[in-house]
């Protein structure tokens, strides 16, 4: 148990009649990649919700590195090791690429807090971010306004984003929606060169994606953990086939 | 927008250009609008920090100014203290009661934002209405201004006072613009675009509205302080909303988000009411004088156009005439 960076126990979350999360329990040691699958309205991004804090339970806890982070803020989950993208981009649309990555980096080094000095006296903040920009494709957009740049370039700081906070778990939600297979090519290379070390947890609709990258798959349905197992026995499921995957699951 | 910020300074200079010039030739009546400009700058850019940089729409934010006026004046008044010592607590209660304030309204965001902070400036005028120790409603006469004569200087002079006050304004600038250009400069402006992911990236959104409310409270203080240094007399009218949402006017006139806006708003809404407020202005148009008592008509129906024409506000109208100026002379070489 010690073992787990993430352990989420428990977790219930009814929004009116409806229950969208029914008694979920989570658990990612580190460097394990795990994938989140289910119909749509199985509660996928309500679970990252409630992992991240955006979304509070109304049961169950959550402890990140052995810390009890249950009722804590997301900003607080953020800065134990939590990071997440969204399923909807969810972005800095005013500022540039680098501003963007600029945020992150200042937060990650906990200097956002920091009045007295001008932020450009900060090198280390600008050659971070140009560096990250660089592996992550975008170096020749550092300098543009993110809200002009296409959806796809958009998604890759997304994920960018979560990544620069070199989290110990990382949560991803569909990261290649809506990216043409070029690009969603480049987001399944770049996820397989993540650090071995951090936990990721992946929630795709592309299924050549998840089990490509996944090592154990939980499938939720109507709120609860439909089946939880390797690639494989997720595969041979039955139920699985017959509920969710079809003609993918063959 | 943002491509302009590199025009931020310049256009921040040519208004202390100006400010200098009319201060070298102006007469006793100017030194004294010079001084109220000044003052008022300092209480717009404050607000500035929380409405265009961090996207806190204040509208009781008169109430930390009126906070600062009324301190300076039990300082003063009451206990003797010197005006400098004076304006440090000024700054100081204000700080403490924005932080007050600040614990609760911070919650709320949008409208409700701007409901809690006019209930909070009023509450401030409910406060001082009734204080009969500072006069109640009639308000209380005799705040003395800041001794200068270690500098061999006498502050009651209009033009030594106006240039105190210009002064300053010249480092509350100074100091605002190094606040919006830092690391936790680049927060707010997060927090102004999207605050939910800024806290799923780690920022305590919550402490940082915090701060940034507290600290536009104190430079409100300053403002204060400094009104009751300028016209000696305090009133309850300086905690009135209709004056927080003059600022907040101002501070959407002078251009979203620009400290020099701010200051440039400032001094064209004094300057303007004083123009269209004087009789012997409509008379040189060959117009009705009575006119003059009318001036708050004219004032919004300016206001109305500025933003019509100028949804950049006078700060973006600034950046694109040196901008302009800037292109014509390269394209002279």
């Amino acid at each position: 148990m010690s073992g787990d960076v993430l352990r989420a126990e428990g977790l219930y979350k009814s929004f009116g009649s409806l229950r969208v999360t029914d008694g979920v329990s989570l658990r990612l040691p580190a460097g394990c990649r795990h994938g989140l699958i289910g119909p749509n309205g199985a509660g996928k991004t309500t679970l990252f919700n409630l992992i991240g804090g955006e979304v509070k339970a109304d049961a169950g806890c959550v402890f990140l590195a052995g810390r009890d982070l249950s009722g804590a803020p997301p900003d607080r989950r953020a800065r134990a090791g939590l990071a997440r993208s969204f399923q909807r981009n969810n972005l800095f649309a005013g500022l540039t690429v680098g501003e963007n990555m600029a945020l992150a980096c200042a937060l990650k080094r906990r200097i956002g807090h920091v009045f007295w000095r001008r932020a450009a006296g900060f090198t280390a903040l600008r050659a971070e971010a140009e560096e990250h920009a660089a592996r992550l494709g975008l170096a020749d957009r550092f300098g543009e306004q993110v809200a002009g740049l296409g959806y796809g370039t958009q998604r890759q700081l997304e994920i960018g984003l979560a990544l620069l906070q070199e989290p110990l778990v990382l949560l991803l939600d569909e990261p290649t929606a809506g990216m043409s297979p070029d690009e969603t090519a480049a987001m399944v290379a770049l996820l397989a060169g993540l650090p071995a070390e951090l936990a990721l947890v992946v929630i795709e609709h592309d299924m050549d994606v998840v089990f490509g990258l996944a090592d154990r798959i939980t499938v939720l349905d109507y709120g609860r953990v439909l089946i939880e197992g390797t690639a494989a026995e997720v595969r041979r499921s039955p139920e699985v086939r017959r509920r969710y995957l079809g003609a993918a699951g063959r | 927008m943002r491509s302009r910020d590199r025009w931020q300074l310049p256009a921040a200079a040519l208004l202390a250009a100006a400010a200098a010039a009319v201060w070298w030739r102006a007469d006793l009546f100017t030194m004294e609008l010079l001084a109220e400009v000044a003052i008022l700058a300092i209480f717009t850019m404050s607000l500035q920090l929380l409405v265009g940089v961090t996207g806190m729409v204040s509208l009781g934010h008169a109430g930390f100014l009126a906070a600062g006026a009324y301190t300076t004046a039990a300082a003063t008044l009451f206990w003797g203290w010197p005006p400098a010592a004076a304006l440090v607590l000024s700054v100081a209660v204000a700080a403490l009661l924005a932080a007050a304030a600040g614990l609760f309204v911070i919650r709320l965001s949008g409208v409700f934002f701007i409901m809690i902070t006019l209930a909070v400036g009023q509450m401030f005028h409910a406060f001082f209405f009734r204080a009969q120790r500072f006069g109640g409603d009639n308000g209380l006469a005799g705040t003395p201004r800041i001794d200068l004569a270690a500098l061999g200087l006498d502050s009651g002079a209009p033009g030594t006072f106006a240039a105190f006050a210009l002064i300053c304004a010249a480092l509350v600038y100074l100091l605002l613009l190094l606040v919006t250009r830092s690391p936790f400069g680049m927060m707010l402006g997060a927090i102004h675009q999207n605050e939910s992911r800024l806290a799923s990236l780690g920022c305590p959104v919550r402490r940082y509205k915090l701060a940034a409310f507290t600290a536009a409270g104190a430079v409100a203080g300053v403002a204060g302080a400094l009104t009751a240094q300028h016209t000696g007399f305090i009133s309850p009218d300086l905690a009135f909303w209709t004056f927080s949402g003059e600022a907040l006017i101002i501070v959407i006139l002078g251009g979203s988000g620009s400290l020099a806006g701010a200051a440039a708003g400032a001094a064209v809404f004094v300057l303007l009411r004083d123009l269209l407020s004087s009789g012997s202005f409509w008379s040189g148009l060959s117009l009705p004088p009575e006119l003059a008592s009318h001036w708050q008509l004219f004032m919004g129906m300016l206001f109305i156009a500025v933003v019509l024409a100028a949804r950049d506000g006078l700060y973006g109208r600034l950046a694109w005439l040196i901008e302009a100026l800037h292109t014509r002379r390269r394209a002279r070489r």
